[in-house]
């Protein structure tokens, strides 16, 4: 029998710096000893926060800094660790509230870690453990999908979306964790489930079917574990079952989901998360941006949301003015010819108020029930101030006529003139025609052409969305690299950071 | 009082229950790399208290020492009782039988410490797949070279019963590591000595350790 031991190269970094960890921190309560501070790299190891799958996560105080983060010890080998450390440096750009900000990464005695934002808070496991109000599970939800949108505009893909990677700060903000650290890990551990007939960690639960089947993950993988997610926080239940990975597989490609034990939170957004957990990645929302815009309370996207409101407040910022008899400064007045065009042309400025104020409601009544394109048609006819004609636009883009938006469109270019335009919402991008005419192309199929048109237009938050509807059909690895250029432009602006696009692969 | 490399482990134990701290010191350092080792894969997220307790329970429990060879064999026995009772506290209480249950049972999920070799990994698995006493046996016998006699002590069986246990261990390893496909590279031939495979299998396989 073998007594002799030798140093061992053998023990993971991981395993050996926490037993070292472990011995300083007991030499010093139980024996009162000075202990010796651990250290990875120039970070000394405070405490131990938790461990995974993939590494030891610990508070750690940065001397050089001066500062508390987080550290993570890679559970793998520095050498097999070069595709981590990439994605990890690229991470390290990316800069979005609701991804974990990733200081550094680098290899120290052959450990692999990666220094982040210490959060005050816990996981979505833990966070979901208390019962929470729908609004307030919804905003967590959407804020976690922005999250992994923004790494898929950077061409990082997470690989592993479950809530464990999720942290919820003390200030309720979510923050995806590890992105593209499942790279390396995932494989092997795939591999073992899928050969054993008999167990499936929990983890796996949250697995695409193409990586359960062993393929490689992409941002539609990303997508469907987002919705398990999303579908487990909203009914409190996995939507799949099954005892082994086949069987799970099965479930997902019969579709056949889990009997509910209790009514879902919000069976709308149960229903959008269905989709995005369709077998084929084909069936699922083009991106995640579709499928948050679906997502979002009362059926429409974000942006447009934030509009309507904008012009609902422009709305009655006029309706204010006029109030304040400043109404004959007012831009853009000038009655449609319709019922509130006023016959005698002098109207009192309180009943003009009101009476624009009254239309305002009346669509607003619209949009809360989902009636999109008779908002647009009540207003075409009753829109007679710039807020009135933004609300329009709002109604008429989400409206499934399309051609309430084209008229809505000619009516703002219509009555406004290039300065109004230039200093108003930028809803009226919408207008664009380049974007008017992108729309007609992906009506007609024309994917490719569209996404052409698109990137020929100005970058704006509205292209932006559209040209993320013309790239649905689209696998041109060039387009790829200009939508994330274009993406770039018309949001953060930064041309550095452009040459992230060049790595799509 | 200065504790130079030959002073026994029995008189500095009886030196830190007469007070000196410093040989209580030295006890650990000479110990803890054991004991910690013995913890690791039966309770990882927990191994810092457990290691822990033993340390002050030795101080504690000296009427068990009575039997035992040697103060590590005593150390490994309060190690085991501390795992029982770490165990019980988890189950709020219900009994446990660490001649059926495994720490699988006991602590499911994925607990297991944090690694990636795969072969490494099956072996740990497979380990934490037997009933605890069973993982005990394999462990210190062949892990940590403890005798027949002194295994007894620590299981608290006769020690003609060692014996016995030690193949049915080896037998249930072997088994459990067929289950998988990377287990199924450990098994080695089907008529080899079950001892001369498992002292392989720590030699070749589990290698020794740092900071020894």
């Amino acid at each position: 029998m073998s007594t002799f031991r030798t140093p061992d190269r053998r023990i993971e970094p991981v395993n050996r710096i926490e037993r070292r960890r472990v011995r300083e921190q007991l030499r010093a309560r139980l024996f009162g000893a000075v202990p010796e501070p651990v250290r990875v790299a120039r970070f000394i190891l405070r405490r131990r926060l938790g461990a995974g799958a993939n590494g030891v996560v610990y508070a750690a105080f940065d001397p050089k800094l001066e500062r508390e983060v987080a550290v993570k010890v890679l559970a793998v080998d520095a050498s097999e660790d070069a595709l981590r450390l990439s994605e990890a440096r690229i991470l390290a750009r990316l800069a979005h509230p609701n991804v974990l900000p990733v200081y550094e990464a680098g290899v120290d005695d052959g450990a692999a870690y990666l220094v982040s934002e210490l959060v005050d808070g816990g996981t979505l496991r833990e966070w979901l453990a208390t019962p929470r109000e729908p609004p307030e599970l919804m905003r967590v939800l959407l804020e976690i999908g922005r999250g992994i949108g923004a790494g898929h505009q950077r061409a990082l893909v997470h690989r592993d979306i479950k809530p464990e990677n999720v942290l919820i700060g003390g200030d309720g903000r979510a923050r995806v964790a590890d992105f593209g650290l499942a790279a390396v890990h995932l494989p092997r551990a795939l591999a073992a489930v899928t050969q054993s007939p008999t167990s499936l960690p929990g983890t796996m639960r949250y697995m695409a079917p193409e990586q359960l089947s062993g393929e490689r993950a992409d941002p539609l993988s990303d997508q469907f574990s987002f919705c398990v997610l999303g579908y487990e926080a909203l009914t409190g239940q996995l939507p799949f079952g099954g005892a082994s990975a086949p069987e799970l597989l099965e479930s997902i490609r019969k579709g056949s989901y889990l009997p509910l034990a209790r009514p879902a939170v919000d069976a709308r957004a149960v229903a959008v998360l269905k989709r995005g957990l369709r077998a084929a990645s084909g069936a699922r929302y083009p991106t995640m941006d579709a499928l948050l815009s679906e997502l979002e309370p009362g059926p429409r996207p974000i942006p447009l949301r934030r509009m309507l409101v904008l012009a609902v407040i422009l709305a009655a910022g006029a309706a204010l003015a006029a109030g304040l008899a400043l109404r004959s400064d007012a831009p853009v007045i000038r009655a449609t010819g319709g019922e509130r065009a006023n016959p005698s042309g002098k109207a009192e400025p309180q009943g003009e108020a009101r009476a624009e104020q009254e239309t305002s409601l009346a669509a607003q009544r619209l949009t809360q029930a989902g009636r999109w394109d008779d908002c647009s048609r009540y207003l075409s006819t009753h829109a007679n101030t710039e807020g009135l004609m933004l609300l329009w636009l709002g109604c008429a883009r989400v409206a499934t006529d399309p051609m309430e938006l084209e008229r809505a469109c000619a009516a703002w270019f219509a009555r406004t003139s290039d300065g109004d335009r230039a200093s108003s919402s930028p809803l009226w991008q919408e207008c664009s025609p380049f974007l008017l005419r992108a729309r007609q192309l992906a009506r007609a199929g024309e994917f490719r052409a569209c996404a052409e048109t698109v990137l020929a237009a100005p970058p704006s938050p509205i292209g932006n969305i559209q040209l993320a509807r013309c790239m649905a059909a689209v696998t041109d690895k060039e387009l790829r690299r200009q939508q994330c250029v274009y993406n770039f432009r018309s949001t953060s602006g930064d041309p550095r950071e452009e040459s992230v696009c060049d790595t799509i692969q | 009082m200065r504790h130079d490399p030959v002073t026994s482990d029995e008189a500095l134990y009886e030196a830190w229950r007469a007070g000196d701290r410093q040989a209580g010191h030295t006890l650990f350092e000479r110990h803890f790399d054991s004991i910690y080792r013995f913890f690791e894969n039966k309770a990882y997220g927990d191994v810092s208290d457990l290691v822990q307790r033993t340390f002050l329970g030795c101080v504690e429990a000296r009427d068990r020492f009575r039997g035992a060879s040697s103060f590590r064999t005593f150390l490994f026995a309060v190690a085991r009782h501390e795992l029982s009772a770490h165990f019980r506290s988890r189950r709020r209480g219900a009994v446990v039988d660490f001649g059926v249950s495994s720490v699988a049972d006991l602590a499911p999920g994925p607990s297991s410490f944090a690694r990636q070799r795969s072969e490494r990994a099956a072996l740990g698995d497979a380990l934490r797949s037997l009933p605890v006493d069973l993982q005990i046996a394999i462990e210190l016998r062949f892990w940590e070279s403890l005798s027949g006699p002194d295994l007894a002590v620590v299981l608290e069986v006769p020690e003609g019963t060692v014996r016995s246990r030690l193949r049915r261990a080896l037998e249930a390893l072997r088994a459990a590591l067929g289950a998988t496909a990377e287990g199924q590279k450990l098994c080695g031939g089907a008529g080899e000595d079950l001892e001369e495979w498992a002292t392989r299998l720590h030699d070749e396989r589990i290698g020794g350790e740092d900071e020894a």
